[in-house]
């Protein structure tokens, strides 16, 4: 865990980094590095839709690298196996310099034994309340619902639609 | 360039004209299909004395005419003649007169038909490079209705996966590309809700688009000044970078 924690805090030595935190496959959030304005709560309401934001640009069973432009912020997603890293950043952040990080921190999260963190996972959507899709689409999504390490079997989505993990 | 609408050309002179009891001699028009020369053309020759605001996308500017000549243009970054070539490398938009005061100061000393010849001649420039370096025309999926756009466009069109329009709606505009395009309009605008609703939980307003890469491909989303969007998927090689900076991304 500790090993988690150096490599996010290492993100911060990019200028214009706000924070950083990892999610698991499902949208759980495992590690943060954020400041405290934002609470668990939100980042437990953010983790799904992120996941479903991926999910839904992916293709042939890639997942996207995604930068999500704002006003004055970026939300930058680098995927990894089993895991994802977003980082919060300023406007103007240097993106050479922040993808560098990135790379650093993605090669020290892939050397790392996730097992443990992923084991003491959250249910995702259990302490935020329904973070369901149902609001947006009408219909809910069941990987909102869903619990780690669970034996029931995660639906995955493409492009908005469930599709087998056969 | 594309004029959606150029009824209001003369509605200044118009209303006021109406106001006073006068009646001004000329027609109000709408045009569709018009490029920026031939607009600089007739106000030129016309020898009008007023200003002009162009929007292209997320890019405006604005030139001002007098005595027969473009003596002023600005953009958010550039003045002067600089800025003239910005605003004529622009490929569509719409045009509406503005009540943006004449400088003093003339900032374009070339006479509007070098100005012309110049800009046409950055164009050809452009186009060889672009032809080498693989640029993307997104012309053929932003403007739905302009088939010699889209002829302009078929040589780059290679590059473009996919491409999809949605107005302020939700309605499908533009679809089109081999791969599942109506899937990727859906895709696309479900993509921009579910970031519009990650920058409300963190606080971060003001969504503007989006980029994914991928192995195979390269994504940019947008959402346009109109409460639309646009998106595009196109092959890696592709160079979105005008497209990017067009859109203000």
């Amino acid at each position: 865990m500790s090993n988690f924690s150096e490599s996010l805090h290492g993100l911060r030595d990019v200028e214009g980094l706000v924070g950083s935190f990892v999610l698991s496959e499902d949208g759980a959030v495992l590690l943060r590095d954020l400041p405290a304005m934002f609470t668990s709560e939100g980042l437990a309401e953010v983790g799904p839709r992120i996941t479903r934001l991926r999910e839904t640009l992916s293709s042939d069973g890639a997942s996207a690298n995604v930068v999500i432009r704002y006003a004055d912020h970026k939300l930058i997603l680098r995927p990894l196996p089993e895991i994802s890293i977003v980082a919060v950043a300023e406007h103007a952040i240097n993106m050479a310099q922040l993808k560098m990080a990135l790379n650093l921190a993605a090669k020290a999260l892939a050397r790392a034994d996730l097992s443990g963190v992923l084991a003491s996972a959250p249910a995702v959507g259990t302490s935020a309340g329904p973070a369901t899709a149902r609001s947006l689409t009408g219909e809910a999504t069941p990987s909102a619902q869903s619990t780690l390490g669970s034996s029931v079997p995660v639906q995955r989505y493409y492009r908005g639609r469930p599709v087998s993990s056969a | 360039m594309t004029t959606k609408t150029l009824a209001s050309l003369n509605a200044e002179s118009g209303t006021r004209g109406q106001d006073s009891g006068v009646r001004q001699v000329g027609f109000d028009a709408k045009l569709k299909h018009v490029t920026l020369p031939d607009l600089i053309q007739m106000e030129c020759l016309a020898g009008s004395a007023r200003s002009l605001r162009i929007v292209s996308g997320k890019n405006s500017g604005y030139l001002m005419f007098s005595g027969g000549q473009v003596v002023h243009a600005m953009t958010r970054a550039l003045r002067g003649e600089a800025a003239a070539l910005e605003i004529l490398s622009w490929q569509y938009g719409s045009v509406e007169p503005c009540s943006l005061r004449l400088s003093d100061q003339r900032t374009i000393a070339k006479k509007w038909q070098e100005l012309l010849m110049l800009a046409a001649q950055r164009s050809d420039e452009g186009a060889s490079e672009g032809s080498n370096v693989t640029e993307l025309d997104d012309a053929e999926f932003l403007s739905a209705d302009e088939p010699e756009m889209l002829a302009v466009a078929e040589r780059k069109r290679q590059k473009v996966i996919r491409a999809t329009r949605l107005n302020a709606r939700g309605e499908v505009v533009v679809a089109r590309g081999e791969e599942d395009p109506e899937g990727f309009a859906e895709a696309s605008a479900y993509a921009a809700r579910m970031a519009h609703v990650i920058g409300d939980l963190l606080g971060m307003d003001g969504f503007r688009g989006l980029e994914w890469t991928l192995p195979d491909r390269a994504g940019i989303l947008y959402l346009e000044e109109n409460g639309g969007m646009a998106a595009l998927e196109a092959l890696p090689q592709a160079d979105l970078t005008g497209l990017r900076r067009r859109v203000g991304l």
